[in-house]
């Protein structure tokens, strides 16, 4: 028994420079006691060093497999795209633009958009590609800003090929089908166009793959619940339209439950998407802009005008409608993506595990037939859960060899709740990979579509059963192996090679070599901030305000007139309508330069009276 | 020195501080930090013997003059760097960097030198120094005053926000720590009943007893259990006094027909609970000493759970039970009134009085979230506390190994919250803590009386926690984590004091000082984590009800979220009460005791009838 002295709280301070020394004696003879943790900061980082590293070289050797072949498949991913990724698609919306130009304002004019915000979108996506500027100088190093912003696309692609990944192993899927479902949704050309270019859809994709992640992660953690909600949140803060999948999120984090820890799951994951979201309208509460009122922008009327007043686009059943173009326009891109996921998704409504994929791409394909208005990259969003509802059915039918022919110790339907995560080494075996899966996460008993309602099949059936479904897949990932070779390789082709963007920056480039005087510039925003970045002063004004944003109308108090040159492309005849005073301008004008047959043009404003040779200024 | 120059850098460059303003943060950091965190900082030469890491130190006055003086070095050199520079200066360019470095060199030395002549005893009149400190302090003092009132508008608003992201981590780290037990699925049980070693070790159980009539039902209870009577010693203690002989004869009508119960009277006027406690021990003679209140019911197979955890994790000194307030709403029948000797009741006249009193003990919006409190501290923080080498014990139900208690030298019978010192000491101590909750072995209490005694049991926990907070045994603990966190729980009752002020000086705020829109959105966080706190409190509270079967109605978890600001203001007043009884120097027990709020968690009686 040691005395008190020997212990008194004072003296057991164990010394930093003698770390063996003093430590509390409080041997007895009943139990060893424990004694202080190691002390020094550097020893403590040390371990913690160590710690990482050991955790970290299991983690990679348990998900050896895993890490090559996603490294194999990301090496592919980027190099088809990230060559050219500038050049194709050109810059065939003004959208990119927008999103570069408000990044820009938030980078170096501390504003949230260029322009009055009016709600239009929330502005996480482009706060997202203004601290990648930031980080990057992406505005003054890159050669155009769309570019910084499409630079951001890639990365943020390379993200969601992974996540794609993950999620798909999560599932259920095997190696080669989750393999399978990143290169369809990656190597799509309807996927290359739209990923490529800089759409506030792409980042919310990507959060909202993160949060499905997030969701069906097999530790049922609070950390993970409160991560899916984050990121869903952060999805909405990119994109609102994403709120659409939060049901199903919901329902996918409710499925991969554990019921001891559900409530607190449950109010984590709505406390932090709830908590994120409503930042957005304490945003605009703070700015007295939730509500309509005069003489400001308001949440109140943006929402309503993009839910109900919004033009309709037409229907999709209408040939001369909008809709129709936009879907017809996919079609062309890559009609077997979406459509192959579309007919995958029915028979896939049966199986559990792949459900709510399914009803998440049913669901958008059925917004489609809404009659609302249809926005081009609304297909973004479709395409992950398109190319894991394909995988996931040709992974659902193909049998599952050696262990899995033993019988479920878990009802088929249930996912194992309650019981740790057996470190599985039952082979998730697939064609070129007979080694055993290492992957310590929770064993999803796959059941096989419709075989979960029925006793198992008679013995003298069930082998030719079995190489019949294997004949089937196997014929199935040949043929479409072939097929997809044969369409899309032109395509991929164009797009490693065609630079459709050149227009537009020669465009820029041109007008900046030879347009001197300072008169005001109208221009669509892809070159709107290019001029600024270049200095042009005064400040050129983006089309669109001229005519419906009364601050900027201040300032051309004798309307068309007082525009000094226009360069853009022709916009169709619906906008033309909403902005007179450009149309005014246009009409008015003489082309002084036209680039890439006539897909963007510059233009000078001619006032009555004057003509085309002589310096405006003394008309 | 190193992080002086680095630190002042850091902010005359990429923070864009102003290039004067620049070095006062390592400046403050210098002066308040290593005291109390860390081990940087300079020490005087001679160490006293001690392997304490705090050293032993300047005066923090002194310090701060030497730090001055380097300030000013700084600030000197600074100047003369740009005008030979020709005025440009634009953030951190050289004279930045030889200016940080002239001022932290002239810190240091001056440190250094003090500190030798402190060491040789040379100074004669203390006095006269801090008056010579305070005068050094006095350009450095006018510079930020001269500032700040340039500056008032961005002061405040800076200030605030810092409040604000305070009182957010203060919040998210109390919601984390709460949740801690259902953090992942498989922490949620971790007790397991069936596993059952044969009693082998000896129980000594501390009955602590002033005034309780209900001290029989306890003691027949404990001595009706399973645990066999040959490994079971009880020592009550009672006072000597007028006051305590009906509970003192209950207790040796018992103790005449059990042998292993041993009743102490000790004399004396001076009674409090450590006090009891460490009389008691010396009457001890298990090797595991429990800790019992008298109203408490102890559950029927804890004794043999805590030998088996004690057999089977023999490097643990303290098993920590858990502890369950459990009547959610008032009780029915009427309760007695002894109103009249509590020095704090509202006292009202005429006919407002009943009404007073039946609002004070009838009303029960509070009590379940005091059942609340219990349930997420017990089953989840202490927990978290245990595994973070940090834990302020509770007062019963905690079972000690008897070498730990003498090694640690038993309770400090100074203390208003022992119980909480003696964890605090024992982490120090580097003592591993096991903490076990499960609705079987849970000792289950009942809810103060009224809201007054409410208010006054958690002015003493509050006066203990500060009074822990002061004596300063936390600052040796051993990582930097366990004394940030320390600090972070023994301030809580000025966390708590704070927190009902903050939201409304934040609407004010946002109204009169019109704060940019993303100040407004700081300012409103705190509330958005406190929103989400009182959210996730209902998974807890749905989770408490099943634990106990309880017949919780939507009405209870509704009245829990209303209730949650009104306690919340309980709690406020409860802090402030104990901040001003601190300050005018009422710490002593006896004080307080004949309030009859003396007998530690749970200060009320049962009444009788309700107990479940």
């Amino acid at each position: 028994m040691s005395t008190p002295d020997q212990t008194r709280p004072d003296q057991t301070r164990p010394d930093q420079t003698r770390p063996d020394s003093a430590r509390p004696d409080l041997a007895g003879e009943i139990g060893p006691r424990v004694l202080a943790p190691p002390v020094s900061a550097t020893a403590w980082t040390v371990v913690a060093l160590r710690g990482l590293v050991v955790h970290g070289t299991v983690w990679a050797r348990a998900h050896r497999h895993s890490l090559v072949l996603v490294g194999a498949l990301l090496a592919v991913v980027a190099v088809v795209h990230g060559v050219n990724f500038d050049g194709w698609p050109g810059r065939v919306t003004d959208d990119e633009g927008t999103y570069a130009a408000q990044a820009y304002s938030m980078q170096y004019w501390n504003r949230i958009a260029h322009y009055t915000y009016w709600y239009d979108h929330p502005f996480g996506g482009w706060l997202l590609i203004a601290i990648y500027t930031k980080l990057t100088d992406g505005f003054h190093r890159a050669t155009t800003a769309v570019t910084a912003a499409r630079e951001l696309m890639f990365l943020l692609h390379l993200v969601s090929c992974v996540l794609v990944y993950r999620f798909g192993r999560l599932l259920g899927l095997r190696r080669f089908f989750a393999s399978a479902a990143v290169l369809v949704f990656s190597l799509s050309p309807l996927a290359i166009w739209y990923q490529r270019m800089a759409f506030l859809d792409n980042i919310g994709v990507m959060w909202l793959l993160a949060a499905f992640v997030a969701a069906v992660s097999p530790r049922r953690s609070l950390l993970a619940a409160a991560l899916a909600g984050t990121f869903m949140a952060f999805a909405f803060w990119s994109k609102e339209t994403t709120l659409l999948f939060l049901p199903g999120l919901y329902v996918l984090l409710r499925q991969h439950r554990d019921d001891r820890n559900w409530r607190f799951v449950r109010r984590t994951f709505l406390g932090c998407l709830i908590g994120i979201c409503g930042i957005y309208l304490l945003y605009a509460a703070a700015k007295n802009e939730l509500f309509e009122g005069p003489g400001h922008v308001s949440l109140e009327w943006a929402v309503r005008w993009q839910l109900f007043d919004r033009a309709s686009s037409g229907s999709v059943l209408d040939t001369g409608s909008d809709t129709y173009n936009v879907v017809r326009s996919w079609l062309d891109l890559d009609p077997y993506l979406v459509l192959g996921g579309i007919a995958a998704a029915v028979p896939l409504l049966a199986l559990r595990r792949l459900r709510v994929v399914s009803v998440l791409l049913l669901i958008q394909f059925a917004f489609i037939f809404r009659n609302g208005y249809l926005p081009n990259p609304y297909v973004t969003a479709m395409l992950p859960f398109a190319a894991l509802c394909v995988a996931g059915l040709l992974d659902a039918i193909l049998p599952r060899r050696h262990p899995r022919d033993a019988p479920s110790p878990y009802p088929d339907d249930t996912l194992p709740r309650g019981i740790p995560a057996p470190r599985s080494s039952s082979g998730v075996s697939t064609f070129g990979d007979p080694e055993p899966d290492t992957v310590p996460t929770r064993v999803i008993e796959v059941p096989q579509p419709g075989s979960r309602w029925r006793r198992p099949l008679p013995g003298w059936l069930a082998g030719p059963v079995i190489v019949v479904r294997h004949t089937l897949v196997v014929g199935t990932v040949l043929a479409c192996a072939v097929i997809l070779t044969w369409a899309w390789t032109p395509k991929i082709h164009t797009a490693l090679t065609v630079d459709a963007s050149a227009p537009s920056r020669d465009a820029t480039r041109w007008f900046l070599a030879h347009v001197h005087d300072r008169r005001t510039v109208v221009t669509d925003d892809i070159a709107w901030t290019d001029l600024v970045i270049s200095g042009r002063r005064p400040l050129p004004v983006w089309f669109y305000k001229l005519d419906l944003d009364p601050q900027v109308q201040a300032q051309f108090p004798h309307g068309w007139r007082d525009v000094g040159y226009l360069m853009m492309g022709k916009p169709p005849d619906s906008v033309l309508a909403e902005v007179p005073t450009v149309a005014a301008a246009l009409r008015h004008s003489v082309v002084l330069r036209s680039f890439g047959h006539g897909e963007i043009e510059i233009r000078q404003v001619i006032p009555p009276g004057c003509r085309p040779g002589l310096p405006t200024l003394r008309c | 020195m190193v992080l002086h120059v680095a630190l002042t850098v850091l902010c005359a460059g990429p923070l864009a501080v102003e290039r004067q303003v620049a070095y006062l943060v390592p400046l403050a950091l210098a002066v308040l930090l290593p005291r109390t965190f860390g081990r940087a900082g300079p020490r005087q030469a001679v160490a006293v013997g001690l392997d304490d890491h705090r050293g032993v130190r300047l005066p923090r006055l002194v310090q701060f003059a030497c730090e001055a003086a380097g300030c000013y070095v700084y600030l000197a050199v600074g100047e003369v760097g740009t005008r030979l520079l020709g005025g440009a200066s634009t953030g951190a360019g050289w004279p930045v960097w030889v200016a940080a470095g002239a001022g932290a060199l002239a810190a240091s030395i001056a440190t250094l030198a003090l500190g030798r002549l402190g060491d040789t005893g040379r100074v004669a009149r203390p006095g006269r120094r801090r008056l010579v400190c305070g005068l050094a302090g006095v350009p450095i003092a006018a510079l930020l005053a001269v500032r700040a009132a340039e500056h008032h508008h961005a002061v405040v608003l800076g200030l605030w926000t810092g409040v604000s992201l305070l009182m957010l981590l203060v919040a998210v780290l109390t919601l984390v720590r709460g949740q801690y037990s259902w953090q992942h699925p498989e922490r949620v049980d971790h007790v397991d009943l069936a596993d059952t070693l044969a009693p082998r070790h000896r129980f000594s159980l501390i009955v602590p007893a002033r005034d309780e009539p209900i001290l029989g039902r306890t003691l027949t209870q404990v001595l009706a259990g399973d645990y066999p009577a040959d490994l079971l010693e009880l020592v009550v203690m009672v006072s000597h006094d007028e006051v305590d002989r009906p509970t003192r004869q209950i207790a040796e009508q018992i103790a005449a027909r059990h042998p292993n119960v041993r009743v102490v009277a000790p004399r004396g006027s001076r009674r409090s609970k450590p006090l009891s406690l460490e009389d008691a021990r010396r009457y001890c003679t298990g090797d595991l000493i429990g800790v019992v209140d008298a109203e408490s019911l102890i559950a029927e197979g804890l004794l043999s759970y805590v030998n088996t955890l004690a057999l089977r994790q023999s490097d643990v000194g303290i098993f920590q039970g858990g502890v369950q307030l459990m009547n959610v709403r008032a009780p029915a029948a009427e309760p007695t009134a002894d109103v009249h000797d509590d020095p704090t009741a509202t006292v009202g006249d005429g006919a407002a009085r009943p009404v007073l009193r039946r609002l004070d003990t009838d009303t029960s919006w509070w009590r379940a979230r005091n059942c609340l409190e219990y349930y997420i501290w017990f089953m989840s923080r202490l927990r978290f506390q245990a595994q973070a080498r940090f834990i302020p014990l509770g007062g019963n139900t905690v079972f000690i190994r008897r070498d730990v208690l003498d090694a640690l030298d038993g309770w400090d019978v100074s203390c208003l919250t022992e119980d909480c010192d003696l964890g605090v000491r024992a982490s120090v101590a580097g003592i591993r803590t096991t903490v076990f909750y499960h609705p079987d072995l849970t000792t289950r209490e009942e809810t103060p009386e009224s809201l007054t005694k409410l208010v006054v049991q958690r002015t003493r926990w509050m006066m203990g926690f500060m009074q822990v907070l002061f004596k300063g045994d936390w600052r040796l603990l051993p990582g930097t984590r366990q004394r940030l966190m320390a600090a972070e729980m023994l301030t809580m009752p000025f966390f708590q004091a704070t927190a009902g002020v903050l939201l409304p000086v934040s609407l004010v705020l946002t109204w009169f000082l019109a704060a940019p829109t993303g100040l407004v959105i700081v300012f409103c966080l705190p509330l958005g984590a406190t929103v989400m706190t009182v959210w996730s409190e209902q998974a807890a509270f749905r989770e408490f009800a099943e634990a106990y079967d309880l017949d919780i109605t939507w009405w209870d978890s509704t009245r829990l979220v209303f209730s949650a600001p009104l306690y919340q203001l309980v709690l406020s007043v409860a802090a402030v009460r104990a901040t001003l009884r601190l300050l005018r120097g009422h710490v002593d027990w006896e004080k307080t005791s004949h309030s009859g709020a003396h007998h530690g968690a749970g200060a009320g009686r049962v009444p009788a009838g309700a107990a479940s």
